[in-house]
């Protein structure tokens, strides 16, 4: 028998009404935030921090724990929570359905973090086409305060405006100041100045709905769960050429063939061609290769990523061409415009990708993916620009037969 | 402050701790370009011509951003990071106009081809930057020429809506130096950075011309500007035609503002341009005389004197027209507490016209006016009031040099007409000339017992003018300059 599910982050979805705050509250829920609120803060934060060992879900895999501690010990007379719900990375879907079924966990494990860092102001930024995902966290909201929950923590919902830049945490905090939504100067980190200057955690969707179960069940249970080094389960988006595309949560000692199975395997009459593994600025994993862990560092090692969980799995009709010239220009019309290698860079990758595409691709035209890949993974601003060209350099290296069929002879 | 110890190019230096690499690199001869970098402004790092190798760091690092740390190593010279800063160049010419380029192919790389009189001699481009571009200059420094790209240089229409403060967007390498000049320090809240991706681009308020737009005409954005993006219109030709046309006489009128550009262009050592030169130089080229800004400033003096005498309480005044523009923009409502009194421009043209025509026997109508000036809202006045014929810069004034054989180098001093006017100035020092500046303060000094505040930025009269309206003032003489 293949691997199962382990539900955490998605423990309550079909079970309850997400319309219904007693419903949570009959699967235990909000209780976890009792128990927080009677543990001693840095006592809750070592928990989180050193016991658990929680690290992001978003896609940076940064211990979740330590950003609490910073943000607890820096200065500020108001602090924030913000929660990361601007899930647009393609092919990534596990936020919407953690908030759709359950956000009433999403909104706990904000509160238990506002707790233990001194918050009084929770923010959730919500991706703007999630307008229904939006409604039901301003209904979730409206009754945790109104069964007092919420305490001394002012919750708002806050809608994105569809720019995919905002998913990179301080344009998220420019967009909420009703700033441009493009990424700052680091340092200062959010966790020192970060919404209005004022100290702030940024933490996803995914990595909130895990806190309830930590402080509930404890963080030595919840170590206990998947890889060493990168605990708990992983939410995995499965989309492209497989039986059931959906949301699948795995232990993270899985392997990505185990994630793979759970969808229903690959569509009937194919093989798989390759694995787009993490969203649109990760790598390639070859079809052959698919026998391998799916926690954090074990992907890293293998200079793999592990992203936002996101599996695109591609049959053998596909060619690579395609995919790369897709996310180029998706990634060219999501760049921010702020830095120039991005900015211009992309644009001139949009065009040589698309002589590919018609054919006409040329050695030289390759050289220069290579070239603007280099530059643009040095000196980009931010994470966007720096892993834009990762997909080509990727696929390249793995299937370079596919470029050559779309070259001149 | 304490000291830290960093390596930059193999060079072992103790530097101030809290400073930028860009810092440390440059209080050490050391040379790293920049393109979006201004010191009076808070580093954007969006140009990433500065980036630079740090030992350790997954990425290049901005060097205007980045602080030193203890035992730091820096490489600012590396052929990896000269052909990455090549390639951002080369990006960015892209989607540049197609005669920068031509410019760019003339191939030699010397240092003096850079120089004024080559364009001169060119007249291919006619771009107001050229040969003070600052792109161009880093395009020679690396050896930029054929692009590897597919190049669309021109996209959008030039805004010529002001027929003053000009803008170019192809031109426009997004260093944002206007928008965080109209935004931060002028407080203007007119440019802005729209659009995302390449689409990305600097706008008036709501995209409309400028024409339209909140734009004060201060052409503070022009200052900063690196390329041709943002310029004020030219008038070179228009005043050579009028300097040479019969029954046409032209009056001149320099101010010592334009004389450190001037020495910049024409390779004078700083400070040893005397005005008189530069008089000397435009009576060659057939302005029929020319009188020095110091001349008239005693004129404009008075009539701010009697103002500050007069007022009932708090004396706000202004004789500028940016000012002018912005209190009816931004402060409407106390608009009538501000005395605005002419410029020294229209002091200097009043006195033209009647005074000098008279002396001279001219028709008044024949009397053309220039100014000889730094400052860009001369330039929109003179369109808009009429207040002089036209306007010109340091950089105007060394082209008409060029064109008509003038060397600043050998021409010898002439004397400037006499128009002085010796008025018993008390408060000659608050209305005096004002440069710019980018601070957040006024300047504040006390002249016979009263408090005075001069703004040198829209900024500082924003703070003035805000403190005035909510009562919180504590000034008796306040001077407004843009």
């Amino acid at each position: 028998m293949a691997v199962q599910e382990t539900r955490l982050a998605l423990r309550n979805m079909g079970k309850i009404d997400p319309m219904s705050i007693d419903d949570y509250i009959a699967q235990g829920g909000y209780e976890a935030l009792a128990k927080a609120r009677q543990m001693d803060r840095d006592e809750l934060i070592s928990e989180v921090e050193n016991a658990s060992k929680l690290r992001g879900r978003g896609g940076a895999g940064f211990n979740t724990g330590f950003k609490w501690s910073g943000a607890k010990a820096s200065e500020g007379d108001q602090k924030f929570i913000v929660c990361n719900a601007d899930e647009g990375e393609p092919g990534t879907f596990k936020d919407r359905v953690i908030l759709e079924n359950d956000p009433h966990t999403v909104l706990e494990g904000m509160l238990i973090a506002a707790y233990a860092v001194g918050a009084t102001e929770a923010i959730v930024y919500c991706r703007g086409e999630y307008e229904h995902q939006i409604a039901l966290l301003r209904h979730a909201v409206e009754q945790a305060e109104e069964h007092g929950l919420t305490g001394d923590v002012h919750m708002h919902v806050f809608s994105g405006a569809g720019s995919y830049v905002c998913g990179e945490e301080t344009a998220l905090l420019n967009s909420i100041e009703g700033q441009r939504a493009e990424p700052r100067l680091k340092p200062p980190y959010p966790t020192v100045a970060g919404a209005f200057g004022k100290p702030t955690v940024v933490n996803n969707v995914e990595t909130f709905a895990n806190v309830p179960v930590i402080v509930g069940k404890g963080a030595a249970w919840y170590a206990g769960i998947g890889a060493a080094e990168y605990p708990g389960t992983k939410v995995f988006s499965i989309s492209g050429d497989v039986k059931n595309p959906g949301c699948y949560e795995v232990a993270t000692d899985a392997s990505l063939n185990d994630v793979i199975e759970l969808a229903g395997g690959v569509t009937e009459g194919h093989k798989i061609k390759a694995v787009q593994l993490g969203g649109s600025s990760c790598g390639y994993i070859k079809g052959s290769e698919l026998d391998q862990s799916v926690d954090f560092d074990s992907l890293r090692r293998n200079g793999k990523s592990l992203g936002s969980g996101a599996v695109l799995v591609l049959n053998e009709t596909h060619n690579l061409v395609d995919q790369v010239q897709q996310i180029v220009h998706f990634l060219g019309h999501e760049s921010c415009g702020k830095c120039t290698p991005c900015r211009e860079g992309l644009c001139q990758a949009g065009v040589i990708l698309d002589r590919f595409a018609a054919g006409k691709g040329t050695q030289a035209d390759l050289d220069m993916l290579q070239a603007l890949h280099d530059l643009m993974a040095t000196d980009c601003f931010c994470a966007l620009g720096q892993g834009a060209l990762t997909a080509f350099v990727s696929a390249y290296e793995i299937f370079p037969e596919d470029f050559r069929e779309r070259m001149v002879n | 402050m304490a000291n830290v110890h960093v390596t930059i190019d193999d060079r072992a230096l103790e530097v101030p701790e809290g400073s930028t690499i860009l810092e440390a690199a440059r209080q050490n001869d050391i040379h790293i370009p920049t393109l979006c970098y201004l010191k009076e402004l808070d580093p954007r790092a969006s140009f990433r011509m500065c980036i630079v190798e740090v030992e350790g760091a997954r990425t290049f690092m901005p060097s205007c951003a980045t602080k030193v740390r203890e035992g730091m190593v820096v490489h600012t010279n590396t052929d990896a990071v000269r052909a990455k800063r090549k390639l951002t160049l080369e990006l960015i010419m892209a989607h540049h106009p197609v005669d920068c380029h031509h410019c760019l192919r003339i191939g030699n790389t010397k240092e003096q081809d850079l120089d004024l009189w080559f364009c001169e001699m060119c007249f291919f481009c006619d771009c107001v930057r050229d040969g003070i571009c600052e792109l161009q200059a880093l395009n020679r420094e690396y050896h930029v020429d054929q692009l590897p790209f597919t190049i669309e240089g021109d996209r959008y229409e030039e805004d010529c809506s002001l027929g003053s403060v000009t803008r170019n967007p192809d031109k426009c390498i997004k260093c944002r130096r206007c928008v965080d000049v109209c935004n931060d320090i002028q407080t203007v809240h007119n440019l802005a950075y729209i659009g995302r991706g390449r689409q990305a681009r600097v706008a008036s308020a709501l995209d409309k011309p400028m024409a339209e737009s909140p734009c004060v005409r201060c052409g503070r954005c022009v200052d900063v500007c690196p390329t041709g993006a943002v310029y004020m219109q030219e008038h070179i030709d228009d005043m050579l035609d009028d300097a040479h046309a019969y029954g046409t006489h032209t009056v001149g009128m320099v101010s010592s503002s334009i004389l450190p550009d001037l020495e910049k262009l024409c390779h004078l050592e700083s400070g040893s341009l005397d005005i008189h030169r530069v008089i000397a130089g435009l009576v060659k080229e057939g302005v029929d005389c020319v009188v020095s800004e110091e001349q008239v400033i005693g004129e404009n003096q008075a009539l701010a004197e009697d103002l500050i005498e007069q007022a009932d309480g708090v004396a706000i005044i202004s004789n500028s027209f940016a000012v002018k523009n912005f209190v009816h923009e931004y402060f409407a409502d106390i608009e009538d507490k501000v005395s605005f009194y002419p410029s020294v421009q229209q002091t200097f043209t009043d006195l033209a016209k009647r005074k000098l025509a008279a002396e001279f026997g001219w028709d008044a109508d024949s009397v053309k006016t220039v100014v000889f000036t730094a400052g860009n809202e001369n330039g929109a006045e003179a369109h808009e009031l009429g207040s002089a014929d036209f306007s010109m810069n340091a950089r105007e004034v060394y082209r008409t040099f060029k064109r008509t054989g003038v060397d600043l180098g050998r021409i010898k001093p002439t004397d400037a007409l006499k128009q002085t006017r010796d008025v018993a100035r008390t408060f000659g020092a608050a209305t005096a000339p004002v440069a710019f500046n980018f601070e957040k303060a006024p300047e504040t000094m006390r002249i016979a017992g009263k408090k005075v505040a001069i703004a040198h930025n829209l900024g500082q009269c924003r703070a003035l003018l805000e403190g005035v309206k909510e009562g919180t003032n504590e000034f008796d003489v306040i001077r407004l300059c843009a």
